[in-house]
């Protein structure tokens, strides 16, 4: 009996050795701006659905390279996937209990975080919406882009490259996000509007993910053989149609749209593999919504509605095209 | 002596997570701060005692987060259209009994192996979410959920006075109740408690269904926090509400274990991802270390009985035929070969 | 003979599913669709074969959804630096690599493998996404795609790697020691202690090359994305766990063979391509390989309990 106690004792220990490193392994991951937190220094909290995706390390670089030049802190937290509203309300919650100074909040759905935000700033701390934006006008200030208009540019390219007629297939993001909902709509509407004559085929609500992507896309070839225009609503997902159109050796008579310009839709922009990419401004709604918060937190007038434009590029454009306020600097780690 | 030992090491855990966040996460060791745990974690700590359920009788339920989404689903719905706040309670904890049943069905009566069963409700529950909502929120509810997700009583969130509630009902209908008992027979050992004249088949259904009710009323504290029916809620929460339960003491190859022992791993849970936000370690890196803090505190806690003796895993367990029946009254009275 | 009825059931199944989908939607039988058929499930064949040396030591393995996402991102990372050949071994020594610290887990300090593998999944996860931050890791040379995309005269490679995997799973299963000790393991694992099975080291030994195995998957799935994706097949442990329950293979343990997982994984694939090609919603598909999953294990049970004779049943193993 005594031996059970023993090991039991040891493993305790053990378990708070480990429990202390880790947390003092937090000290120096802060946010990575500003260091330690000095008196008086202005604390922001940022909330985002995701850091492993493209886009909101993108987010999380113009937050904190912003933050670094006002010499303001930021803690970071992400929920790990947009399905997982719950766990970031409870963030949320956290960072509320941390007491910052005010907070950046990329929602993982713009209804689901709503109470938890109100209930934010009913104790005295300013939200700024960021990209996708909390639904409630009680936010000091939403940043974004215009989802609807990065569909509205898909359709427009695809419309007027396939000369106004054919048939075509929408991979249209994971189910249930407001953006990808959005980015559909406007693609939709754009061309029932138009290009009455380009017949939308399929639809279908893929993860954000290239190998289902690819996978589906397949299919499609098999079941659509007469297929000629793909959109798709975020490059990993359009990297994957084009991988699977490419392996098929269609290139050229299936054209394949798609939104955010990663790397990987650089590069296939430039081999043509990829005829357009509509875009927004990523890095630079991170810094506006620094901004913001910092003005909202110390008083200064804020703007209530900041629409960052988007633009469509395709193979010329890129060229001339000037990537520092579109996505963060290859190797950066938030 | 050893056994109480053990029952109590959740505690234990508890009070070690408590005492390594305390200095190096700001606002953690405060009042407001075990508040705002005690409301994050209720849902999770009232899925947890369903899943506890099903692990004493020594099966899985890994379809708890699908489920969660479809009654969340349901229960919105259901709100929106009679605008009855009652009328979501039953719609939820109806639909999730219903999910409940079929998983029961399945693993007591057609002899699916209890994770299979579960997958397979799982994938269709999920489907059956976003299908049902059109995928996207439910939104529209009676303002009785903002009360329930963001209102306190005592200075204590209204949703954890749910989950005490529902954690001190199933502790009672656990030392209590001859089905609850009959579960951990079973669990313990199912060819005993048949020979004793158990209903087994019964007993599992039962678990499962009182499980997927208990999701059904989770998630009707989710729809409350998110003032919406989300169907792409609880990715996850089978593994949360599994580690927890083992965090709490519950072992995985059935038979053992007390629910507010679960709860309190629920706790433990809830208070590891608080600690880390408060904290501010990088993302990534807080996967790195729930990861390794769960592997530690189920070493910490882990049952004498291998896992190879899971019923989930095994049917077959040459020792069953042989072991004394240990009556439920012993086991919880401490009377168990292993300690 | 009777077993042999049973054994057939899984590939009378895959028949049911293309005859009826070929009757309502013919481009089904297309030879690019069939290939295509084949070309998707090989990557869960492999993750079914990894899995299939776990569940017949009564053991599982849920961790190579994440544990793919990051033998991709040290795959490509490495065909990056030292080429394609160091980018594939790499992957693969990841996942074993992996294996042995779950073999570890599981087979030396006792930790059930549910939990030791769900905590290997989530290390996994943050590792995957740290090392790229957060971002897919683009551009391995170009030879990388070739076990994932390339084709050996009419045939994609990746079957072929699966047949390989296939082979190599069969021999250490079925013909090597290592096989017979899993099972009898997973049969009664107390008679394996007692005949002289050194129960901890084979357990260590099935989970590193499971782990090895899923590695290649993942090396395979990097391949056909040509990048290193940190979110890249996150449900294929499940689908890895379904496949394996739907070839009829008891995740009790102690029997099974590996013949039934590959029917198991072409059963998925089959019914998936299936679905798309039928032009279902994703919700409808979900749901409907969920009840499929189910009801094909549930016909499964009843069929082997209608085939054995009464005599032989134990009344104490039909009832879970």
């Amino acid at each position: 009996m005594t031996t059970v106690v023993r090991r039991g004792g040891t493993r305790l220990a053990l378990l708070l050795a480990a429990l202390l490193l880790a947390s003092c392994g937090a000290g120096p991951g802060t946010g990575g701006a500003g260091g330690g937190a000095s008196e008086g220094a202005l604390t922001i909290g940022v909330s985002v659905p995701d850091s492993t995706e493209a886009f909101w390390t993108s987010i999380a670089y113009g937050v904190e390279d912003e933050a670094k030049k006002k010499g303001v802190q930021v803690v970071l937290v992400s929920a790990g996937g947009d399905a997982n509203v719950d766990k970031q309300i409870s963030q949320i919650q956290d960072l509320v209990q941390r007491g910052v100074d005010a907070l950046i909040v990329g929602a993982t759905n713009g209804d689901g975080v709503v109470p938890v935000v109100e209930q934010a700033v009913a104790k005295g701390i300013p939200v700024i919406g960021l990209s996708s934006i909390p639904n409630t006008d009680k936010i000091a200030s939403a940043v974004g882009a215009d989802h609807y208009g990065m569909g509205k540019l898909q359709a427009e390219c695809l419309g007027k490259l396939l000369g106004g007629k054919g048939k075509v297939a929408m991979m249209a993001g994971p189910s249930g996000q407001s953006w990808a909902e959005e980015r559909a709509r406007g693609f939709k509407e754009t061309m029932a509007k138009e290009f009455p004559g380009v017949e939308i085929v399929a639809e279908n609500h893929t993860s954000d993910n290239r190998n289902a992507a690819t996978t589906l896309m397949e299919d499609w070839l098999q079941r659509f053989p007469d297929l000629n225009g793909v959109y798709s609503a975020s490059d990993d997902i359009g990297a994957g149609a084009v991988d699977a159109i490419k392996a098929a050796g269609k290139t050229g008579s299936i054209l394949i749209s798609s939104s955010n310009l990663s790397p990987i839709s650089e590069e296939y922009l430039k081999e043509g593999l990829l005829a357009c990419d509509s875009t927004q401004q990523i890095v630079l709604q991170g810094r506006v919504a620094v901004d913001q918060a910092v003005n909202a937190a110390t008083g200064q007038p804020v703007e209530k509605n900041v629409v960052t434009s988007v633009i469509l590029v395709d193979k010329d454009s890129l060229a001339t095209m000037d990537f520092s306020n579109i996505r963060a600097p290859e190797g950066w780690t938030p | 002596m050893t056994r109480r030992l053990r029952e109590l090491m959740p505690l234990f855990i508890l009070a070690v997570a408590y005492l390594a966040f305390a200095p190096v996460s700001p606002g953690f060791a405060t009042a407001a701060n075990a508040a705002n745990i005690a409301g994050q974690v209720a849902p999770l700590a009232i899925v947890t005692v369903g899943q506890a359920l099903v692990l004493m009788t020594g099966g899985f339920d890994i379809s708890v987060g699908s489920v969660a989404a479809l009654t969340t689903v349901a229960g919105s719905l259901s709100a929106v259209a009679t605008g009855s706040f009652a009328s979501a309670v039953l719609a939820a904890v109806l639909a999730g009994a219903v999910c409940g049943a079929a998983n029961g069905f399945a693993v007591g009566y057609l002899g699916v192996q209890p994770v299979v069963a579960t997958l397979g409700m799982l994938m269709f529950a999920r489907g059956a979410a976003l299908l049902l909502s059109g995928s996207a929120p439910v939104v529209g509810l009676p303002d009785t959920f903002v009360s329930l997700g963001y209102g306190e009583w005592l200075g204590v969130p209204a949703a954890a006075w749910v989950a005490l509630a529902v954690v001190a009902l199933m502790e009672a209908f656990l030392v209590w109740s001859p089905t609850a008992r009959a579960v951990l027979a079973v669990g313990g050992n199912e060819t005993a408690a048949r020979l004793n004249g158990v209903p087994v088949r019964w007993t599992r259904f039962v678990a499962y269904l009182v499980c997927g009710a208990l999701v059904g009323l989770a998630a009707i504290i989710y729809a409350a926090r998110a003032n919406s029916g989300q169907p792409t809620l609880g990715e996850g929460l089978e593994l949360d509400s599994i580690a927890a339960a083992v965090i709490g003491g519950v072992s995985l190859a059935g038979g053992r274990g007390r629910m507010w022992g679960a709860a309190v791993g629920a706790v433990v849970v809830g208070m590891l991802a608080n600690g880390l936000n408060l904290a501010g370690l990088s993302p990534f890196l807080q996967d790195v270390a729930a990861g390794i803090t769960l592997l530690l505190a189920v070493w910490l806690q882990r049952a004498r009985t291998p896992f190879w003796r899971s019923r989930a895993f095994s049917t077959r367990d040459a020792r069953r035929e042989v072991r004394p029946l240990a009556l439920p009254a012993e086991r919880l009275a401490g009377n168990d070969e292993r300690s | 003979m009777r077993r042999r009825e049973a054994s057939l059931a899984p590939w009378l199944v895959i028949l049911l599913i293309a005859v009826v989908t070929a009757a309502i939607e013919p481009r089904f039988l297309q030879p690019g669709n069939l290939v295509n058929v084949l070309r998707h499930s090989a990557v869960l064949a492999v993750a079914a074969f990894a899995q299939t040396l776990v569940v017949v030591a009564g053991e599982i393995d849920l961790a190579a959804g994440s544990l793919v996402a990051l033998v991709s991102m040290v795959s490509v990372l490495a065909a990056k630096a030292s080429g394609t050949l160091a980018g594939y071994a790499a992957g693969v020594l990841t996942g074993a690599a992996a294996g042995a610290v779950n073999g570890l887990l599981v087979g030396r300090f006792q930790v059930s493998s549910f939990i030791a593998t769900v905590a290997m999944m989530s290390y996994a996860y943050g590792l995957a996404a740290y090392i790229g931050g957060g971002v897919p890791v683009e551009f391995p040379p170009d030879t990388f795609g070739w076990l994932g995309a390339g084709y050996l005269g009419p045939v994609p490679v990746p079957v072929v790697a699966a047949l390989g995997a296939f082979a190599f799973a069969y021999v250490l299963l079925h013909r090597a020691a290592l096989g017979r000790k899993l099972l009898l393991i997973g049969g009664n694992r107390r008679a394996a202690q007692l005949s002289g099975v050194d129960v901890a080291r084979s357990v260590f030994w099935g989970f590193v090359v499971a782990g090895a195995l899923v590695g290649f998957a993942g090396v395979m799935l990097a391949s056909k994305v040509h990048s290193g994706q940190p979110n890249l097949y996150p449900t294929l442990a499940f689908e890895a766990v379904g496949a394996v329950a739907i070839g009829g293979i008891p995740l009790t343990g102690g029997s099974g063979r590996l013949v039934q997982s590959l029917a198991g994984a072409l059963i998925m694939g089959t019914l998936e391509n299936a679905l798309t090609v039928l032009n279902f919603t994703s919700q409808v598909q979900q749901m409907v390989m969920g009840a499929v999953i189910v009801f094909a294990v549930a016909a499964n049970v009843a069929l082997s309990r209608g085939l054995r004779r009464p005599a032989e049943a134990r009344p104490g193993a039909l009832g879970t």
